[in-house]
């Protein structure tokens, strides 16, 4: 078993096949080899991970694909599977808490339902329509815009 | 001993004033936020109850009340963002965040904004890297978006992140170039997405294209140039005319990124001599290319012999190159760029796919010109023999004079070879069967060819592709079955595929192809081995004289059917496979078999893969739809069909379904399919027979 602490210094106690789907977990164990002291997490919520965890635990007897390796074939893997759909239909706020955290944890499929979750909600948008899904300010100049303006004109011409 | 000051009477009063104007303020503050509460909790109310105008008054007022005091702001842009009003959290986000740069804040006056700001914005959250990767799965589903430059539209950040994430830009295809840079053609398209052609070695998803003017075509290749830094990996274009200025142009483009590119496709469409200058010389530049794809039509003249000079003065090819396609040179083109392609394909020792489709043409005159030229000038001396060891794929319309030559060569194995393909022209059937028996093909997997080639092959491959024809006087169908029949069990392919080239089948020709399917000798079972069997159409089935659909055949019987377990079968009897879904429903309740209870004989054995439901046939390929035929397998969700057409009364049937259909025609006609019931003029326009670009 292995104890996380998270930044506001909650513990969690997982099996270690759960914790070391997170690959920076993992290197951290292996450097500290058998100790019982807890791994912090100090860029982790106790939300958050729990969340974190709930997915690790589904995943654990999934292979862990090497970084490079499985860099081709998570990318040509463009569909959710169903639980993944499920686990990852939070608010926007936890999507990107989420995010972050698989990250920074080293999460790489998690990694990845998180960004194809953002993209599968940018996609078929039109810039304005992204701007008010993620509350993003327009913050182009008058001159940018009629740069962008001159780029749509290729478009418009149907 | 030090004193302070005594405190004057007046600076009392003062004190007093300031301290019962802090309490009033604060009192009226305390006031002004129960009134905005108030009315904040009304515009939640009104916009739970759908009045967004009202909500959004109440919300302004509320906004309109509070005073510059950072908690107050805070607490107001949470209520506001909870209510559904991001813009009004927004701009009480922004006062707070302005009064603190003013007045200064604790650390959970800092907390509190900045998990306010992760609220209301929470692409900053993300670091750029993460950005650029879900920008990488938007266009990873090119259909979905309407324009390349989406995304850098929305704001600067996120156009700096997509300008410099290179991997967005670095696959481009240019189809259909128009004519002329200053002819005003509408509707021409250029696509800048991921060939197919490129599925399997491309690494970066780019998924755009737009339709755009004519004369900006070329401001956007090279604005995509631009942005992918000259660093593009894969390159296609097709050119339709002698526009030499728009071919330089794109050729341009392409050497820009001569160290990156690891795919290039120079196609020329155009059935006059158009010639792209530098295409060759530009592939021998590339140090990283695996795939080449060229059809110069015409590198003549005083080009040829400037080309031949530079191609015997280059360094070799790129060591890299593993696939080389090299097509559509004309019967002229034969003559005049034979020794320019034999020096370049002499340096290819390590390709592992070759496609020559140069040999014929659909026009006689094409090859009447072969036939006057002679099989020995059509391919360089010894290009199979240097390849041998390599050679993964070869699809070539001429196997005998090839073989015939590499063995002349003293060619004894291709060691490597998984997959030989015979390519089919419309017009013209290779009858010359070439001599396998000397040639070891060890690893070959894969062989498409007409019966008379497959036939002539000791050990049959695991799949087999067989083209077939109903309007030649020799009876295929026929050969085929004793094909069939005269196989060993212990050789037999796993897979077959009769690919019709008819421009149109009727259901005669059809029922005999269904006698085929299961040929019945003895009761044993055919081709053990055998575990799919489709037919792939190109054009319609029409229906002959007075016969009903043609789609009635999937109720023709069967003889003797034997299914093995993991079978994926395209036709089967629908009553016999009711009749056998009975049998196991009542066998399965422990109720007595019907059939045979008065003879007292056994029933037949159910095929297992659909006394299961069948599921093994999760995805069935079939020419057409099927009908009622499918109707007992009641675990079948989903069927293939690769067809180019699907009748009107079949498309009725599909719909009554509940299986999800995918129906991969041609993709020209596609394009034309609205995937819902074609119309009779649609219908006219599929009876052409598409042309492919081979």
């Amino acid at each position: 078993m292995v104890v996380l602490e998270t930044s506001d210094q909650e513990r969690f106690t997982v099996d270690k096949d759960v914790a070391e789907r997170s690959l920076l977990i993992k290197q951290m164990l292996d450097d500290l080899g058998d100790s019982d002291m807890p791994i912090p997490l100090p860029n982790v919520t106790s939300n958050v991970l729990k969340k974190v965890l709930e997915y690790c635990g589904h995943h654990r007897h999934e292979p862990v694909l090497p970084t490079d390796e499985g860099e081709e074939s998570r990318k040509r893997l463009t569909d959710i599977s169903e639980w993944d759909q499920k686990f990852i239909s939070v608010d926007q706020e936890m999507l990107f808490e989420i995010i972050l955290a698989a990250n920074y944890l080293d999460i790489k499929p998690l990694l990845d339902v998180g960004c194809k979750t953002v993209a599968n909600m940018i996609k078929g948008k039109t810039p304005e329509e992204i701007r008010r899904l993620f509350n993003i300010q327009n913050d182009f100049t008058p001159e940018e815009e009629a740069q962008i303006r001159k780029e749509n004109e290729w478009a418009e011409d149907r | 001993m030090a004193r302070g000051p005594i405190p004057s009477s007046s600076t009392t009063a003062q004190e007093e004033r300031e301290r019962v104007l802090t309490r009033r303020l604060a009192a009226s503050q305390e006031k002004l936020w129960e009134q905005s509460q108030t009315l904040l909790e009304r515009s939640r109310l009104r916009s739970m109850r759908g009045d967004r105008v009202g909500a959004l008054q109440d919300a302004k007022r509320a906004l309109a009340l509070f005073p510059a005091n950072i908690e107050y702001l805070i607490r107001a842009a949470e209520t506001l963002l909870d209510s559904g009003f991001p813009d009004k959290a927004s701009r009480a986000f922004e006062q707070a965040e302005g009064a603190a740069n003013i007045e200064g804040t604790t650390s959970e006056i800092c907390a509190a904004l900045s998990t306010l700001a992760n609220r209301l914005r929470p692409f900053d959250m993300l670091p750029n890297e993460i950005l650029a990767t879900i920008f990488e799965h938007v266009y990873a589903d090119w259909q979905r978006l309407p324009s390349p430059f989406q995304l850098p539209h929305v704001c600067r950040r996120w156009r700096s992140i997509a300008k410099i994430t290179q991997s967005l830009w670095r696959d481009l295809r240019i189809l259909r170039v128009p004519t002329k840079l200053s002819t005003f053609t509408p509707n021409l398209s250029v696509e800048l997405r991921r060939p197919p052609c490129f599925s399997s070695s491309s690494t970066h998803p780019v998924a755009q294209f737009c339709h755009a003017r004519a004369g900006n075509h070329l401001r956007l290749i090279k604005h995509c140039a631009e942005l992918s830094n000259n660093t593009l990996t894969h390159f296609e274009f097709h050119t339709l005319s002698g526009d030499l200025d728009m071919a330089a142009a794109l050729l341009h483009v392409a050497q820009g990124s001569a160290a990156t590119l690891v795919a290039l496709s120079i196609i020329n469409n155009d059935k006059d001599d158009d010639p792209i200058p530098g295409s060759l010389s530009l592939a021998l530049r590339c140090p990283r290319l695996t795939y080449l794809e060229l059809s110069p039509k015409s590198i003549h003249g005083r080009e040829l012999k400037q080309l031949e000079d530079e191609v015997k003065h280059l360094d070799p090819l790129p060591a890299s190159l593993r696939t080389l396609k090299y097509n559509d040179l004309s019967d002229l083109s034969i003559r005049r760029a034979r020794r320019t392609r034999e020096l370049f394909l002499h340096r290819c020792s390590q390709l592992e796919q070759l496609t020559l489709l140069d040999i014929y043409t659909a026009s006689d005159r094409a090859l009447f010109d072969e036939a006057e030229l002679g099989t020995e000038h059509t391919f360089p001396r010894d290009l199979l023999v240097r390849c041998a060891q390599s050679l993964v794929e070869l699809e070539t319309s001429a196997f005998k004079s090839l073989f015939t030559r590499a063995k002349a060569e003293g060619l004894s194995a291709l060691p490597r070879l998984r997959r030989l393909r015979h390519v089919p022209f419309a017009d013209f059937v290779d009858e010359d069967v070439p001599d396998f028996h000397e040639l070891a093909l060890p690893n070959l997997k894969v062989i498409e060819a007409p019966i008379n080639v497959v036939e002539s092959m000791h050990r049959v491959p695991a799949r087999v592709v067989l083209h077939l024809r109903f309007n030649e006087e020799t009876d295929l169908l026929s050969q085929i079955k004793s094909w069939l029949l005269s196989l060993d069990d212990d050789n037999t392919p796993e897979e077959i595929t009769l690919e019709l080239l008819e421009r149109n089948v009727g259901t005669e020709d059809f029922n005999e192809l269904i006698d085929v399917l299961i040929p019945s000798r003895a009761g044993r079972i055919i081709c053990p081995q055998l575990t799919a069997f489709s037919v792939l159409t190109r054009d319609e089935i029409y229906s002959e004289g007075d016969e009903a659909s043609p789609f009635d055949i999937y109720s023709k019987p069967i003889p003797q059917p034997k299914f093995r377990e993991d079978w994926q079968h395209s036709v089967i009897d629908a009553s016999r496979l009711a009749r056998m879904e009975a049998e196991r429903r009542r066998v399965s309740k422990g109720l007595p078999a019907i059939n045979n209870s008065a003879s007292g004989k056994a029933p037949d054995p159910v095929p297992s893969a659909f006394s299961r439901g069948a599921p093994a046939a999760k995805r069935v390929k079939v020419s057409a739809p099927p009908d009622k035929a499918w109707g007992p397998c009641e675990a079948l969700r989903s069927i293939k069909i690769e067809s180019c057409y699907v009748q009107p009364d079949a498309w009725a049937v599909m719909k009554a379904s509940p299986c999800r259909f995918e129906v991969t025609p041609d993709p020209e006609v596609a394009a034309m399919l609205p995937w819902q019931e074609p119309s009779a003029a649609k219908r006219n326009r599929f009876g052409e027979r598409k042309v492919h670009a081979w």
